[in-house]
């Protein structure tokens, strides 16, 4: 869908890690014209799914009951999101997961740990795209 | 540092804290699933999600010898739960020292001083030789002849792929399991779900359905493996609504997929929502993490508005009296009903909030447990019971130290040697039980043994070694008295100085710690049989219950968790006995002490003390003793401030507080007196 500039981006972060949580909304806070939801499961991504629209989805893929893959299926098997770009994030050991990951639609990865700005790259990466 | 990085940081610390907690549980679980022969593969998973937490959470904030160390044990913690290699006693003892290494690594980042990044360059070397222990990858299997949707198998990760290998190769059937949730109430209705199933078999993975019949509900595949039959299965889902399906194998001739139980979700999964169905999208995360001194300063504040209602007490008391405010009076005092009850609520809110259940410190215990008891050759059974049972925050951490204490003491000097328990009849395992429960506003935590028990001669010569006792005092001390020995100084210091318990570190220490909470410390033994100790707590510190109470004039406070017992006596109760004065108490011989002699507050030689007066009964560990006081004016809630400097060194006085009327009155210090006058017994007429 096209966005016009000065539009807000509405970002769902699912992570189970509080900090971790914290951690990605104040990056993207900081760092754009971002309005961060977040969800502690992957329940509550599909709870939250279905009944908002969000412009980009990045989620870590380690959750336990609903894993990240999970989810990236669920996102793009449904109707709302579809098309919706998605970022994983994992840590550098789980390659095999990412890759999982990838093949199942999600646009791009980050791997734990990163800096606010390398989150903000491949962001404004898939938003654009 | 900025003030939202010092956040940030101390939130950290606090959920890398929790992590280790929970991986320190999950090893626990492991080690006592080993012990029994069984395997939990969700354990192992635990823990590794555990430590991947922990190198995620550790890179964000720079603390590389965390991240190092988490990496190489997420590598150690996936080949187990991938079955590369073997959980033995070594790769466990591994795994606990890495908790350990992630606890002193959380010291350091928060403040304090050290840098461990040597000791986890050694660590990590020592784990690559336990990880290249691991055998040759086993040859991956066929999916054993079951015919697996791909884009099922798409969705699993490594693990969860890996479980499902596992259940294939142990011969298990595999099953789907549909099952519909209100989306409100997923949460809640999976994990009932889940318990249904835990019983009969392993979740290998969920699978969210995006196509739902209803906006409002989630569709969910569930795929188990189980040993068991469909309809065995099927009973265990029983009532729950979802739907079992056995996966099909491709040589078995076709087996129809058949729906069994075909139900409508139970109307309790229901839940009310608001008409346009809009959903909130708040986490629904329900926990705050708060700075412990945050509340401190909201209790002080609670303390100020008890002073204030104090002081509306005053009012209204001069108020009552006067007949032309009559109607002002009983308004006045329908309000401070209201406010009194309205700041207790508010009171007992905040001491929830501090309140965390002790099994926080037995989780602790019981690694060390572990590691004193194989150093000692000895075996021991640890049986913990009341570890919900909840303490303020500030307790709980001071009393990790005596307890350990106490632990080791019960295993180097309680439990005998295996072959010695043997020939005793006994079980070749010793047992250590760690029991808390709440009594009133009170937590009594016990720790015994089945050891030998305390050997009361032994105690009495090395306290008469040591001039604690003279040799004529020895002949008279109640067994109770001999068992208090234990307390002094060097008495229960071992001559042998081992490793753990040979530091100097005594009882005396452990009673001290516990006095400093305001505890009191019991102990009792059988020969043969064991050893008790009874540690009685109070729940809080932040603010206490005071008995107020008047002696020469003047108007103390003293923490009404000392006291025991108050009593009205008569001047013939009380006996004198070697120049001190002591009355009966059922029985048992009180010493008594005067706040005025213990102050030199002059009473004049004139005004002798009035005939009948109170004593109020005060413990301080394994202390008790009774002081006389004139009056006793009532109990209330004070919040103790410290005393400026000209009465900071004061012996006795633990600060000040106010009263109501701006008053400002000592609180006693029980523990001071009660030492004084233990310690020094003629001392209480020295100033007399």
């Amino acid at each position: 869908m096209a966005r016009m500039p000065g539009d807000r981006v509405r970002v769902l972060v699912v992570e189970d890690s509080a900090a971790m949580r914290s951690f990605v909304t104040a990056a993207l806070e900081q760092g754009g014209p971002f309005d961060v939801t977040t969800c502690g499961s992957g329940f509550e991504a599909l709870r939250a799914l279905p009944r908002a629209h969000f412009d980009l989805i990045i989620t870590d893929i380690n959750m336990p009951d609903i894993n990240g893959l999970e989810l990236v299926k669920f996102v793009r098997e449904s109707e709302r999101h579809r098309q919706t770009p998605l970022v994983l994030i994992s840590t550098d050991s789980r390659a095999a997961d990412r890759e999982r990951g990838m093949k199942l639609g999600a646009d791009a990865y980050l791997v734990k740990p990163f800096e606010p700005q390398q989150l903000l790259d491949i962001v404004s990466g898939v938003v654009k795209r | 540092v900025s003030d939202g990085g010092e956040k940030a940081l101390q939130e950290f610390l606090s959920e890398a804290q929790e992590i280790i907690e929970a991986f320190n549980r999950d090893l626990l679980a492991l080690d006592e699933g080993r012990a029994a022969g069984r395997f939990d593969p969700e354990v192992i998973n635990e823990a590794f999600r555990a430590v991947h937490s922990l190198k995620g959470l550790s890179g964000l904030f720079g603390v590389t010898r965390m991240t190092n160390l988490s990496h190489n044990l997420e590598n150690l913690l996936d080949s187990l739960r991938l079955g590369r290699i073997e959980l033995g006693p070594d790769t466990l003892d591994l795994l606990f020292e890495a908790v350990a290494l992630f606890n002193r690594i959380v010291g350091e980042t928060a403040g304090g001083s050290g840098d461990s990044t040597g000791l986890v360059e050694d660590f990590i070397e020592r784990l690559d030789r336990v990880a290249t222990k691991r055998a040759e990858v086993k040859e991956e299997l066929p999916w054993g002849g079951f015919e697996l949707d791909p884009s099922m198998l798409s969705v699993l990760t490594e693990y969860e792929e890996h479980r499902l290998r596992e259940n294939i190769k142990a011969g298990r059937a595999l099953y789907r399991i549909h099952a519909a949730f209100e989306l409100m109430t997923i949460d809640k209705g999976l994990d009932q779900l889940k318990s249904k199933l835990k019983p009969v078999g392993e979740v290998i993975t969920y699978l969210p359905s995006a196509e739902s019949a209803n906006e409002q509900q989630i569709e969910l595949d569930i795929v188990l493996g189980a040993a068991k039959s469909i309809e065995e299965v099927n009973a265990a889902v029983a009532g729950s609504g979802a739907r079992v399906f056995a996966l099909p194998k491709k040589a078995a001739a076709a087996v129809e997929a058949m729906p069994v139980v075909i139900a409508p979700p139970p109307p309790t999964l229901k839940m009310a929502r608001d008409d346009e169905g809009e959903l909130s999208l708040k986490s629904v995360a329900q926990t705050v993490r708060v700075d412990i001194r945050k509340l401190d300063h909201l209790m002080n504040i609670v303390g100020e508005l008890a002073i204030a209602k104090a002081g509306f007490s005053a009012i209204y008391d001069a108020v009552k009296t006067d007949r032309a405010h009559k109607k002002l009076a009983r308004a006045l005092q329908h309000e401070l009903k209201a406010f009194t009850r309205r700041l207790d609520e508010m009171q007992s809110g905040i001491l929830e909030v501090r309140m965390v259940p002790l099994g926080q410190v037995f989780d602790k215990l019981s690694r060390v447990v572990r590691k004193i008891s194989r150093d000692a050759g000895k075996e021991i059974r640890l049986v913990i019971s009341g570890a919900d049972t909840e303490l303020d925050k500030l307790i709980v951490e001071e009393l990790s130290d005596p307890l350990m204490h106490v632990i080791r003491n019960c295993i180097d000097h309680g439990i005998e040697r295996p072959e010695v328990r043997l020939k005793a009849g006994k079980p070749e395992a010793g047992t250590i039980g760690i029991s808390a429960e709440q009594r009133g506003n009170h937590v009594v935590i016990t720790v015994e043994d089945d050891g030998a028990g305390l050997d009361e001669k032994r105690l009495v010569e090395r306290a008469v070694e040591r001039g604690l006792v003279d040799v004529a005092q020895s002949g008279e001390m109640s067994r109770r008295d001999i068992f208090n020995l234990i307390f002094l100084p060097g008495v229960s210091t071992k001559e042998v100085v081992d490793e753990m318990s040979g530091r100097g570190v005594g009882m005396d220490v452990v009673k001290t710690n516990i006095a400093r909470l305001s505890g009191i410390i019991d102990v009792e033994s059988e020969p043969g049989q064991g050893t008790r100790l009874t540690i009685t707590l109070p729940i809080t510190l932040a603010i206490i219950q005071a008995l107020v109470v008047r002696a020469a004039g003047r108007t103390f406070a003293m923490p009404l968790n000392s006291v025991l017992e108050s009593l009205r006596i008569t001047r013939q109760d009380i006996a004198t006995v070697e120049r001190r004065e002591v009355m009966t108490l059922r029985g048992q011989t009180l010493p008594l002490a005067r706040l005025e002699r213990l102050f030199a507050l002059g009473r004049g030689e004139e005004a002798p003390a009035p005939p009948r007066q109170f004593v109020v009964v005060v413990g301080l560990a394994q202390h008790r003793i009774g002081l006389c006081v004139d009056e006793l004016v009532g109990q209330q809630d004070i919040v103790i401030k410290p005393l400026g400097r000209a009465l900071a060194s004061v012996p006795g006085i633990a600060g000040a507080t106010e009263l109501g009327g701006k008053k400002t009155e000592l609180v006693l210090d029980v523990a001071a007196i009660v030492e004084e006058a233990v310690a020094a017994p003629a001392s209480s007429e020295r100033v007399a």
